[in-house]
């Protein structure tokens, strides 16, 4: 197991360090993301680039796993009709 | 789902998983097809130009209204004001993708696949003996279905490879999106596919113009790589260009999408299970088309599933022999569109003049090679210049 680890690719292991370390993270903890549903195209795209697969579809209507999520951004910059973006996490009691 | 078990389940009803799963219950086989949405090509993820009729006919009777042009050529918009202008009867044809996909479902249907629209596969699991166990998420609940072969034919956003453990996320340098707006009237010439490209308008992709006649709107939208950093959303974008170009023009509706233009995955086969069409990033790198390669996929794939049924292998190692078929019918093409891509792409703006001059000549001469002569020092320089760079890639 700890020779497969070595050998992930770089990113991987970026995104495994990313997940490990969730609560040190001061962006995870404050930002979360948003999704403007009346704009949105559901078109999917968001779901096809998510590393870490915390977007699905379910038929027309995009669910977000908020804890699976990694905050990576890239479902941001890929949706077309930008419709996904940060907000400030309310705080959660 | 009438039975708890069948030969073959079919993910998502595309283009690539209607007719891979018509083909196997050909074939005799127990097929089912899940779509997840309530209606099947609804909306509409595409500019919706596809290859020949007689291409497309080949995979059954599709029905007329299907049909929207037959195109008989090609008018691209280069930098600097080159133009590139190829006419040739036949070409391809437009389709109508809100009719022609649940048309394929139909057919699929009439040779006994049993199709489920609202069933979405949530999970695949590994293989139990000779199955595959997929869960199917439907409004009466979940429901745990075997299949002794299972198909992800679900498109750009495919989950199901991934669930199986195939590395098919796409990457995001070589993924575009798209934006493709239903604009009124027929904004370019009714014979052409026309194309806007370079550095121009747009570098990392193109913007296109696709005459939907019969329904007499034009299908215009623009692709291109992830932008880096987001400023303004590719719909916007888009819509920009459109009012640019046509600043008349009535919008109806929009839609997008991903598309992939990395070329064929490397892996898209594992035991019991294979991925076609987008999925398996079937997609053609240049013109990120992927309609009929979807279908030639599925053809490939419903043979190879066939016959490793009546051997009863499907192992991954026998299921190869799908990957090299496709390999070769549209992978070694892909390969070569994908170098040709990074190479005009990456070309300076007035190299890319001459480049785009270069294939003006040689388009204009009916492709004869002997016409290239007549300018022998661009074509030089550019055919070196291809050639170093596409033994880098
Ligand atoms: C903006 C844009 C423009 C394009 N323009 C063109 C063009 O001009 N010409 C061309 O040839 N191609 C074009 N393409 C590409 C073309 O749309 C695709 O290549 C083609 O649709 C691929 O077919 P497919 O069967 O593989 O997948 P799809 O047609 O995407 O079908 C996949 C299906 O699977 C379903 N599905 C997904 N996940 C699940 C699940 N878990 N459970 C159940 N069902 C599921 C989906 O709902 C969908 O219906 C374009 C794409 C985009 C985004
Ligand atoms: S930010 Fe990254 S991990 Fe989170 S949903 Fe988007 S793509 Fe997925
Ligand atoms: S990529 Fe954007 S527009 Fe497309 S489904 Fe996701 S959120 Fe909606």
């Amino acid at each position: 197991m700890a020779n497969k680890r070595l050998i992930l690719p770089f990113y991987e292991i970026f995104l495994y360090y990313q997940t490990q370390t969730q609560d040190n993270l001061y962006f995870l903890k404050v930002k979360k993301l948003s999704h403007d549903r009346k704009n949105c195209l559901e078109c999917a795209g968001c779901v096809g680039v998510c590393p870490t697969m915390a977007l699905d579809m379910f038929g027309l209507d995009l669910q977000i796993n908020h804890d699976k999520c990694n905050r990576c951004g890239i479902c941001v910059r890929a949706c077309p009709a930008g419709v996904l973006n940060w907000i400030e996490k309310p705080d959660e009691k | 789902m009438k039975n708890k078990e069948y030969d073959v389940i079919v993910i998502g009803a595309g283009p690539g998983g209607s007719v891979i799963a018509r083909r196997l219950s050909q074939y005799g086989h127990s097929v089912l097809l899940i779509e997840k949405r309530e209606q099947i090509g609804f909306p509409v993820r595409c500019g919706e130009a596809s290859t020949t009729l007689e291409d497309i006919e080949s995979y059954g009777p599709i029905d007329e209204d299907c049909i929207e042009t037959i195109i008989d050529g090609l008018f691209v918009y280069g930098p600097g004001g080159t133009t590139v202008e190829s006419i040739k009867k036949d070409t391809g044809i437009m389709l109508n993708r809100e009719k022609f996909d649940p048309c394929l479902a139909k057919l699929a249907e009439q040779d006994g696949v049993e199709l489920v629209t609202n069933a979405r596969a949530e999970s695949v699991s590994a293989v139990i003996g000779k199955f595959r166990e997929v869960s199917i998420v439907t409004p009466q609940g979940t429901e745990k279905i075997k299949g002794r072969m299972i198909v992800g034919a679900d498109g750009m956003e495919s989950l199901v490879g991934r669930m199986a453990g195939l590395k098919c996320l796409h990457n995001v340098n070589s993924t575009c999106t798209g934006v493709d707006i239903e604009v009124e009237g027929i904004l370019t010439d009714p014979r052409y596919l026309t194309f806007w490209q370079g550095h121009d308008f747009i570098n990392d992709g193109y913007i296109w113009s696709f005459p939907k006649v019969k329904s007499n709107v034009t299908n215009f939208g623009a692709g291109f790589l992830i932008p880096k950093s987001k400023d303004l959303s590719i719909q916007d974008i888009t819509l920009q260009w459109l009012y640019k170009l046509f600043p008349e023009a009535k919008v109806n509706k929009i839609t997008g999408g991903l598309i992939s233009v990395s070329g064929n995955l490397k892996e898209y086969v594992t035991d019991r299970l294979i991925l076609v069409g987008d999925a398996a990033h079937h997609t053609n790198p240049l013109t990120g088309g992927g309609i009929a390669a979807a279908m030639r996929a599925a053809k490939e794939g419903a043979e190879v599933i066939h016959n490793g049924l009546i051997k009863d292998d499907l192992s991954k190692n026998f299921l190869k022999n799908y990957e090299e078929r496709c390999s070769i019918v549209f992978g070694k093409k892909h390969q070569l569109l994908l170098k040709f891509r990074k190479f005009l792409l990456g070309q300076k703006r007035e190299d890319q003049i001459e480049f785009y001059k270069v294939i003006k000549t040689f388009v204009k001469s009916n492709f004869s090679y002997l016409a290239l002569i007549k300018c022998p020092i661009i074509t030089l320089k550019c055919l070196y210049r291809y050639l170093r760079s596409s033994s880098k890639i």
